[in-house]
Formats: structure tokens, C-alpha cells, sequence
């Protein structure tokens, strides 16, 4: 063969892939962009979640400019929070949260949005875990779109990259026949606003004949348990200062801010009270409520007891998006709530929650 | 821009070729070569162009110190010139100090005198230490007379010529210029090409496929785990191991399938290092240029092996450390260059005694001593590196061998592992494919495949590791 020939072949060959796939992008559509194969059990085969939420959420976003967004990790994903948040409800509102997300992230998707959006309200439901030095600086270095807030003009390739995962998605999921509640056939399924909502995890779980919320509570206690009481662990300036920029830009920009953390199940958060990390969830509240003000949901009580409220022991269900809604947003402040849950903490309050939680923390110590 | 870019494969390279191979049909030369030179700018500023100020300041500085070398009225006594060099070499070093050692001078008078010294909030720019040491041969190579160069452009070719600016391979002056000048050089080569695009996308499959692949468990292993088992730190650092191999080896490939294009041929930078039966093997087979520029202009000018053995041992202890300290401001890479040092002398008193190893064995240890030293290069801290030893030697538990949830590992990782053995013994180095390419339906079918695979892999966007040296 020539060398001519073989450039020929090459080029041609590589190019009509490349057409192929295009083509099969925009017919699978997986992630809905062009909303033309919306029919019920069609198009619900997604990639994997943790490292396409990366890519995907912006194309999302894109389709529906949103005016008001929440931003979080894992935990705003699993909350969902889009149904039970009722001052959004006028808004096209987006769920910008990244499983493993950190402030980095959270601080360029900002960005990202008010470059490409007119964007009024924020809302960050922020966890502990982001703030300490145990988490890498980005949640997924190898993944995110989003240094310096901006997407690379020729990212549009990636999207038949998912195509190709959509593909190979499916014929997993036929091959292994996994079900969601409505018995349609599905691996991931993220709902419009970008959360998770199925319960497929569980149900496969069960199927296995395993308890799965056992399990998960279990190992999410030991692991956390290791890294609450690693010695090492800090909360790093540069965390603090992309916290402060989030807040920077809120303010540069006349946006309504509004900061919450997340409630933690009772097993966790006692054992966050006793462990070598409590000084620094101590920083990290006084912090939030001197910078931004915050609505602290923590401690223990009948919710943060109740496992139908968790997936696990830090990750909040959907029903618990509903409480703190109602708590955040309500004229009137709901029934349930104490001085260590649904209260809105800053400056001039913040010395209340730190002794209520120096009360707990000696009551805990004490057996009570 | 990252060869592992869309923007670099379907924007930059057919713009930056076409445009090269088009205004080389006139007959003003220095068309084409103002065209690669800008275009290699482009490419350079693309990541961030605060950089360039940096890479331009050097270009003109080395050009204008060198001209005393090779003009008519250079400088005629020996000493003036070797003061002369001596200077250009120390402003090239000053400049890759601030950059990249500022920081960690300060830090380490902090910690010993106790002082309070303000860091700076530098960022390295990217390739500093690649074309620093390429211009300071040149600077050398003139005050030898070996090299004379009186075209600034010609000189920004040499130094900015796009495939080798950002990660090497080292390039001389000498081996580039005669090439870019050829006449034969001017047309586009279907033989250069087809060789060209399958090293280059043989090397994008090695970066992105098998290196960002190894790189998952190996992050995990070092940064995320707080402690590793034995299975999970042997995983750690292997996947290391290969990591660093598949992206910088990947990169090299691109590098040179790129230049091909362009009917340049760069230096190779790898030969199978793995297989390496001692150390001194290895380093004729690992980083090839700089180990080549280290002997060039480190080692020899030190004294080399002129002055007697013990002199001969501590030459080559420095030329370690030094080249130790070049991959980073950290005392673990001093170390890791120290303990290749250490080796290297130990390997030299073991060939006095006259006792050969079987090869078996020789590979057993080289490998493993390798895989371990790495372990002082890849950690951030001492303590980053001792927890990967430690798990090594089963101090923090054995495990199991399904048992790797600390770094994410499941039985998939040994296959990759596995892999990465079978491809290191069983598959052709890319420098034997260029020197025996043939085009034929086997290598079109491996090329479409592997460019086709890389190139829907291509989600993440992962910097190459010896882009941060």
C-alpha cells in the first residue's frame, strides 16, 4: 500500500466515524438537548453520573438559562431540592451541584452562569466535608470544563463522546436488566433539572437480597471516621478564599444569596462532635455565619434520627429538601424547628448556635 | 494547548500545516518560518498568555548573548568568553530560579532560621525548564564554536518549533537547523505523514487511554487515601509507574509524529526503559535528551571520569541531584535524584567486582527500585511518600486481594496493571515502528482504532505530568 493510500483510507475512515457518531449523538440525544424523543421510557439511559454531571450539567443549563441556581455537592444532588425550594418556584431554576463538587467548582460555575446568564438568586447548600483539606482542590480535576469559569469553544466534540457512553450505557442496562419503581429500564436517570431522583440503587441492592441502607450507613460512618479524626486534616485558606469569591461575585452582581448546611444523621454527627475534626467544624460554622450568614440544619433530634430521611448517614433524602425549604423559605417559621435546626445563624447570632452545640457536645459527652 | 485537545487535533494542527506547507512554495523563506514561529506562540499563550512575556524575554536575551560567540567582532580571549557564558548561563538560571525555586528558597530560610519572608504567588510558566536548558546548550554549544546562529528567526524556530516547546525532547541546535533548511524539506512527504500520524496517535492512545487510566488509582493511592494497605500501596505506585511512563513516553510520541509531519525529526526520548537491566541502563533509556544534557553540560564540565574515581563518584552524585532538583522545588525530588545518584555509584562499585547478575534478577531489582524511587518523585510530602512505602512493606496491613477501596481499585486494576507489564515486555517501542513503518492494512486498521478510541476518551482534560517541571 502507499503512503498516499493509506492517508486516504486513514482520513476517510476517521472522518465518517467522526459523522457517524455525530449523527448518533444528535438521534439518542442522551442528554436531552434538542427534546425531540421525549417519549416515556425513551432516551433515559445516561452515562455515569460522577464524571459526566462535569460536562453535561452545562449543555443542561444551557437549554434552560437559569435565573436561579443551587450549587452543593453531592448532597444538594441526592436533595433535589428544585420541587420543595417554593421561592424558586417562578424561577428557571437549576441544579448546578457536582457529586464531589467543591468550592473551586462551585466558585467557576458561578462564574460560568453570570457570564452566560442573568442570574438572581443562589442558593448553596454547603457541607463540612468541602471545607477541609481532605478534599482535592477539584472534585474531579480530570473532568471539569469549568477553570476559570469558562468552556472551551470545541467541547461541543464531547458530547459524542456521550453518545458513545449512551450506547454502551444501554446494552448494559438490557444486559443486566436493572429496573427503576416505574419498571422501565435504567442505570442513571437524571430528572430535568439535573438530580438524581430514581431509587434504582436501592432497589438493586434489595434485590441482591442485601440491606442496602445498613450498608451504606456503615461504611459511610467508617470512612468518615478516619477522615474526621486524621490529624493532618485543616481548612485551607484557598478554600476560604473561593468561599469569599462566591460571595464576592453574589454581591458584585445584585444577587440574592442564601447559604445552608446540610443536616448530617445523628450517628455522624456525634461522632464529628468526638472526633479530632470537631474544633474545625467549629472554624467552619463560625466562618460561614460571619461571612454570609447561614441556616444551620444539625444536631440531633427526632429528624436527623429518623433514617427515611438519609440515603446514608451524610447524604439527605428528597423528604428532607422539603423540611429545609419550608424552614428557609416559609413567612412563618414551621413547628420543628430548635436553635440547631432550620435557624438562619450570622454575626450577630452565630455565638448562640456555638453554645448550643457546646451544650450538646457535653451532653453527648456526658451519656445523656 | 494540549496535543490532547480537540481544539490542537481538528483547529490548530490542520490551520498551523496547511498555512506551513502553503507559503513554503514561495520563495521567501522566511514566510513559512515567521509562520511556524507565531503559530508555536499561539500554541503557547493559548493556556495563558501572561506566559509569554516570560518565553519571548528569553528568546531575545539567549539570541543577543550569544551573538559575541559567532559574530565577527566576538569576544577573542578565552577567559571574556567563558565570563561571558558564565553570565548568560547565570541570568537563564536566575530566571528559572524565580520562577521556579523563589518559593522554595523561602520557605526552607522560614523553616530554618525561623525568618517570616513573604511568599509570592508565582506560576510557573509552562515548559520554563525545557527551553531554559535547550538555549542554555545553545549558549554553551556557541562558546564551543560547535554552533553559530545569526537569524533571530531562525533562532525562534529552533527554539519555539511547537511539537518539542512545552515537554522536549531537549532538541541542539545543531540537529534542528539543518533540517528546517533543507530544500528537500520543503514539500509535503505522504511517507512523513502516514509515519507521523500513527506515532501520534499511538502517543495520544498512550496518554490517554493507558496513562489517565493508571491515573485514577494512582491520585487516589497518593493524594485521597489517608492510609494504604500492602495490595493498595503495591497498586499505588505501579499504577504510578506506568502513569508517568505511558504520559510522558505519550507525549514524546505525539511530539515526534507531529515533527515528522512537518518533515522534522526530532531525538528519541525513550527506549523501553522499563526493561532496563541496571540503572545506568536505564537512564540510556528514560528522558534520553535530558540525560544527554546532564552528561553534555553537567557532568562533564564537572570533571567526569578525568579526575579519578572518587571525584569521578561525586560528579555523578551532583549531576543526579541536580537533575533531581530540575523536575521540581521540593526536597523529595532531591531525594528521588539522590537515591538515583546513590544507585548509580553502587551500580559502578558492583562493576569493579566483576560478578554478573542474571538477568532475571538484574530486571527484578532495577524495576523495583525504580518503581520505589518514584514513589519520593509522584508524593507531595514526606508524608505522602512514607504512608505509599509503608503500606509497600504491609506496615499499615497486608489487605486482601479484592480489598482496594482506599484508591477506588478493583480487580480491574490488576488487569491493568497486567497490561501495562504485557505492553512494556511484548509491545515494539515507537522507535522501532519509525525506523521499520511500512503502510499496510494492519497498521491502518490498528491506526483507525487506536485514533478513533483516543479521540472518544478524549473527555478528560488532563495536562501531561512533565508539563509542571
Amino acid at each position: 500500500m502507499s503512503d498516499k493510500k493509506f492517508i486516504r483510507l486513514f482520513l476517510s475512515v476517521f472522518f465518517s466515524a467522526m459523522v457517524f457518531v455525530a449523527l448518533a449523538n444528535y438521534i439518542i440525544d442522551p442528554f436531552g438537548f434538542h427534546f425531540h424523543s421525549r417519549y416515556t421510557g425513551f432516551n433515559r439511559h445516561k452515562p455515569g453520573f460522577i464524571r459526566h454531571t462535569r460536562i453535561v450539567k452545562l449543555y443542561n443549563a444551557d437549554a434552560i438559562r437559569p435565573d436561579a441556581i443551587f450549587l452543593g455537592n453531592s448532597r444538594i444532588l441526592y436533595l433535589a431540592p428544585e420541587e420543595a425550594f417554593g421561592r424558586y418556584r417562578d424561577h428557571r431554576y437549576y441544579n448546578f451541584s457536582l457529586s464531589s463538587g467543591t468550592l473551586d467548582e462551585m466558585n467557576d460555575l458561578l462564574a460560568y452562569s453570570i457570564r452566560n446568564y442573568d442570574i438572581e438568586y443562589v442558593c448553596y447548600g454547603i457541607d463540612f466535608i468541602a471545607m477541609l483539606s481532605w478534599t482535592a482542590r477539584y472534585g474531579s480535576t480530570f473532568d471539569t470544563l469549568l477553570v476559570d469559569g469558562s468552556k472551551p469553544k470545541l467541547a461541543e466534540f464531547l458530547k459524542m463522546h456521550t453518545s458513545i457512553q449512551a450506547v454502551k450505557e444501554s446494552a448494559w442496562c438490557v444486559l443486566s436488566n436493572i429496573r427503576d419503581p416505574e419498571g422501565k429500564k435504567v442505570k442513571y436517570h437524571y430528572n430535568e433539572f439535573g438530580s438524581r431522583t430514581n431509587r434504582w440503587r436501592e432497589l438493586n441492592y434489595a434485590r441482591l437480597g442485601e440491606p442496602w441502607i445498613d450498608q451504606q450507613m456503615e461504611s459511610v460512618l467508617e470512612t468518615y471516621q478516619t477522615i474526621y479524626n486524621d490529624s493532618a486534616i485543616t481548612i485551607p485558606d484557598y478554600k476560604k478564599t473561593a468561599y469569599r469569591s462566591i460571595l464576592r461575585q453574589c454581591s458584585e452582581n445584585d444577587i440574592t444569596y442564601t447559604a445552608f448546611i446540610n443536616p448530617l444523621y445523628k450517628d455522624h454527627f456525634a461522632m464529628l462532635m468526638r472526633s479530632h475534626a470537631y474544633p474545625l467544624y467549629i472554624e467552619f460554622v463560625k466562618f460561614l455565619a460571619e461571612e454570609s450568614g447561614v441556616w444551620y440544619f444539625g444536631g440531633i433530634n427526632g429528624i436527623t434520627s429518623d433514617r427515611e430521611y438519609f440515603w446514608d448517614s451524610q447524604h439527605p433524602r428528597k423528604a428532607m429538601s422539603e423540611i429545609i425549604g419550608k424552614a428557609i423559605f416559609s413567612p412563618t417559621p414551621p413547628p420543628f424547628t430548635n436553635a440547631l435546626f432550620g435557624r438562619y445563624y450570622d454575626s450577630r447570632n452565630v455565638d448562640t448556635l456555638l453554645m448550643e452545640l457546646e451544650r450538646l457536645k457535653t451532653e453527648l459527652e456526658s451519656g445523656n | 494547548m494540549l496535543f490532547n485537545s480537540y481544539e490542537f487535533i481538528f483547529a490548530f494542527l490542520p490551520v498551523t500545516f496547511a498555512g506551513y506547507f502553503l507559503l513554503r512554495r514561495t520563495s521567501v523563506d522566511a514566510i513559512s518560518k515567521s509562520w511556524l514561529v507565531l503559530a508555536s506562540l499561539f500554541f503557547y499563550a493559548w493556556w495563558d498568555p501572561v506566559y509569554l512575556p516570560v518565553i519571548i524575554f528569553s528568546l531575545f536575551f539567549n539570541y543577543f548573548f550569544s551573538i559575541p560567540f559567532s559574530s565577527e567582532k566576538s569576544i577573542k580571549s578565552k577567559s571574556g568568553r567563558l565570563v561571558w557564558l558564565i553570565s548568560g548561563i547565570t541570568v537563564n538560571i536566575l530566571l528559572l530560579g524565580y520562577f521556579k525555586y523563589y518559593n522554595f528558597i523561602l520557605w526552607n530560610l522560614n523553616e530554618v532560621f525561623g525568618t517570616a519572608f513573604q511568599y509570592q504567588n508565582l506560576a510557573l510558566p509552562i515548559g520554563i525548564s525545557f527551553y531554559t536548558f535547550q538555549q542554555i546548550a545553545f549558549l554553551a554549544d556557541a562558546y564551543k564554536g560547535k554552533v553559530r546562529e545569526r537569524n533571530f528567526l531562525n533562532y525562534s524556530m529552533f527554539v519555539t518549533f511547537f511539537p518539542q516547546l512545552i515537554a522536549g525532547p531537549i532538541v541542539h541546535h545543531a540537529e534542528m537547523m539543518p533540517q528546517f533548511a533543507d530544500a528537500g524539506n520543503r514539500i509535503i512527504k505522504a511517507a512523513n505523514i502516514s509515519k507521523g500520524f500513527y506515532i501520534f496517535f499511538a502517543g495520544l492512545f498512550k496518554k490517554v487511554v493507558l496513562a489517565d487510566s493508571f491515573a485514577l488509582w494512582a491520585t487516589a493511592g497518593f493524594d485521597t487515601a489517608v492510609s494504604l494497605n500492602m495490595a493498595e500501596a503495591w497498586a499505588t505506585s505501579l499504577c504510578y509507574t506506568f502513569q508517568l511512563y505511558f504520559d510522558f513516553s505519550g507525549y514524546t510520541d505525539m511530539a515526534i509524529g507531529l515533527a515528522l509531519m512537518f518533515n522534522i525529526h526530532l531525538p528519541f526520548n525513550f527506549n523501553s526503559p522499563y526493561l532496563s537491566l541496571n540503572i545506568q541502563d536505564f537512564w540510556r533509556r528514560w528522558h534520553m535528551t535530558l540525560s544527554r544534557f546532564l552528561r553534555d553540560y553537567v557532568y562533564i564540565p564537572l570533571g567526569g571520569n578525568r579526575q579519578g574515581e572518587g571525584m569521578l563518584l561525586r560528579n555523578l552524585m551532583l549531576t543526579f541531584l541536580i537533575g533531581g532538583i530540575w523536575h521540581g522545588a521540593g526536597w523529595t525530588f532531591v531525594f528521588w535524584g539522590f537515591l538515583h545518584g546513590l544507585a548509580t555509584i553502587i551500580h559502578r562499585l558492583w562493576g569493579h567486582t566483576g560478578i554478573k547478575m542474571n538477568k532475571p534478577l538484574a530486571w527484578f531489582i532495577t524495576f523495583n527500585f525504580v518503581n520505589m524511587a518514584w514513589v519520593f518523585f509522584r508524593a507531595t510530602s514526606w508524608g505522602d511518600a512514607l504512608k505509599v512505602l509503608r503500606g509497600m512493606a504491609g506496615l499499615s496491613g497486608t489487605g486482601s486481594i479484592g480489598s482496594m477501596d482506599s484508591i477506588g481499585g478493583t480487580y480491574e486494576t490488576y488487569l491493568w496493571i497486567l497490561a501495562g507489564f504485557l505492553i512494556i515486555f511484548f509491545i515494539r517501542n515507537t522507535n522501532y515502528v519509525k525506523e521499520h513503518f511500512r503502510p499496510g492494512f494492519l497498521r491502518l486498521a490498528i491506526l483507525i482504532v487506536i485514533a478513533l478510541y483516543s479521540i472518544m476518551n478524549m473527555h478528560r482534560i488532563s495536562e501531561f505530568i512533565y508539563f509542571g517541571f
